[in-house]
């Protein structure tokens, strides 16, 4: 059965037009090649 | 596949043979990036959008610089009705790609249609309006929202998702049913949607199970306190044609009106509006014949009065006439009673018209005539001939004038006013000598004084 509160939680708002700007800003794309990277010179650095 | 370190073009060497950078690592994650946007561009295909917008998010959390796996997210995002996250995915690849990016395209061709982008913002905040409505129980403000965007943005997924709950949530399960196809069509195997859909399935069985098993049973009559609820035939309606007829009718009918009620009386206060200007003429035309006839009456009676006063002016100018000849009289019987004969007779012959004189006037005009005219003759006579033989030829045509008036036909006055005329002119003989001349011949044929005349005359 159904339970309407429960499901409603998992909607969350969209962003808006105006919200575009700060959704770019604020998007963090450090990916897996970053980490590995800052894991290579960690390595590098404790040698 | 380059070099993290030193951007060359990596062999199938566990090193790079530019910089000798251990790239084993690398390279396995930068394969799985590019298996996850394979696999996400499979799912994209047979329109599992949200499966694929799961995997490719995976793929550049892998690897960022996978510029094509960002781009078939961003259209993921876009197909699902999410502009805002497809338009963050398309500019974050083109920073990181600038040249020879499908994103540039992708980009322009949101930007080029200002009126669409506007109306995807409107949608967007209408269904957070709605999710607010729907979070504080205002299920009805929530429903009329969603078909809002619904009808603006159809390929909202989660707006039909959100829709399709709050029907389930009020029993109505066959408009959530076609919510919840509507964002399958987009999404094919969205989890949400199918969930619900499971749902409202599972109900379904079960009503028809209860149904099935209350038919078996004998139905009980119905009594007093049984309520019978007719079946809603309430159907989802489309407003915009409704609108439209609506709007229709009404313009027919405002131009029926205008034809049957309106028309008319406005036709008839114009004919009235002409009749009163009709009657006001007619009273000005009738008001105006009477000053005409007042008119042309006085103008008649001053046409009348004048012509009495005519005659009375007349009556005077006579009775003036009258009185100035008697003072003339008198004024000729002082002369005579002064011994000035020739005055009397002058006096006499410029009276003139005897007419409307009285018997005494006449006894009295007759009698100095009568005793001053010879008299006035020879004196005339003689004073004429003594300026002719003066050559004073001017004063004898004076006293043979009153001569010739004394005695009219006097041969020898006629001649010698002739003579005297040409003797004045210098001896040249004029009409008025030749006048003179041919009323002697006229008067005395035969006679000397008619021979004399015509050697004037010659």
């Amino acid at each position: 059965m159904i339970n309407f509160d429960e499901e409603i939680k998992k909607f969350h708002p969209s962003l808006e037009v105006d919200e575009t700007e700060d959704a770019i800003y604020n998007n963090n794309i450090t990916d897996m090649t970053d980490i590995l990277l800052s894991m290579i010179k960690e390595k590098e650095e404790d040698k | 596949m380059r070099c993290y370190r030193c951007g060359s073009v990596l062999s199938d060497s566990e090193f790079c043979n530019g910089c000798g950078a251990d790239v084993k690592i690398y390279k396995k994650i930068i394969k799985l990036s590019n298996t996850y946007y394979n696999i996400g561009l499979e799912k994209a295909k047979v329109r599992d959008l949200s499966g694929a917008a799961d995997i490719l998010r995976r793929s550049v959390r892998l690897d960022k610089k996978n510029t094509q796996a960002r781009n078939l997210l961003g259209l993921v995002y876009y197909e699902m009705g999410e502009v805002v996250e497809a338009l963050s995915q398309w500019v974050i690849s083109k920073n990181i790609q600038p040249e020879k990016n499908a994103a540039d395209d992708y980009i322009k061709d949101i930007q080029s249609n200002q009126t669409k982008l506007e109306s995807m913002n409107t949608t967007i905040k209408k269904y957070n309006a709605a999710l607010s409505y729907a979070k504080d129980n205002s299920d009805d403000l929530a429903i009329i929202q969603l078909k809002k965007v619904v009808s603006l943005n159809p390929r909202l997924v989660k707006a039909y998702q959100l829709l399709a709950l709050l029907y389930m949530k009020r029993d109505e399960y066959g408009k959530a049913r076609k919510c919840l196809t509507k964002s399958l069509a987009i999404d094919m195997k969205n989890t949400l949607s199918m969930k619900y859909l499971g749902e409202i399935e599972k109900l379904n069985l079960v009503s028809d199970t209860a149904l099935k098993s209350e038919s078996v049973k004998e139905k009980k009559p119905l009594s007093g306190n049984d309520v019978i609820i007719p079946e809603n035939s309430y159907r989802d309606v489309n407003y915009g044609l409704m609108q439209f007829i609506t709007v229709v009718v009404g313009i027919l009918i405002g131009a029926a009106m205008v034809y049957f009620l309106i028309t008319p009386a406005k036709e008839n206060n114009v004919t009235s509006e002409y009749k009163e200007t009709i009657n006001e003429y007619s009273e000005n035309i009738s008001k105006l014949n009477l000053t005409l006839n007042e008119l042309q009456s006085n103008l008649d009676t001053l046409t009348a009065e004048n012509e009495s006063l005519k005659a009375s002016l007349d009556e005077a100018a006579k009775i003036g006439d009258i009185t100035a000849a008697y003072t003339e009289l008198l004024e000729a019987a002082a002369l005579y009673a002064n011994d000035d004969k020739t005055g009397c007779a002058i006096k006499i012959l410029s009276l003139g018209d005897e007419e409307g004189k009285s018997e005494e006037y006449m006894a009295l005009y007759n009698a100095l005539k009568e005793k001053s005219f010879d008299d006035a003759y020879t004196s005339c006579y003689n004073a004429a001939y003594q300026a002719e033989n003066s050559s004073r030829y001017s004063d004898a045509i004076e006293s043979f004038k009153i001569c010739e008036q004394l005695q009219p036909e006097n041969l020898e006055i006629l001649y010698h006013l002739g003579k005297n005329y040409v003797n004045n002119n210098n001896g040249v003989v004029d009409d008025t000598a030749k006048a003179y001349f041919n009323k002697v011949i006229e008067l005395g044929p035969g006679t000397n004084f008619a021979g004399w005349s015509e050697t004037y005359l010659k």
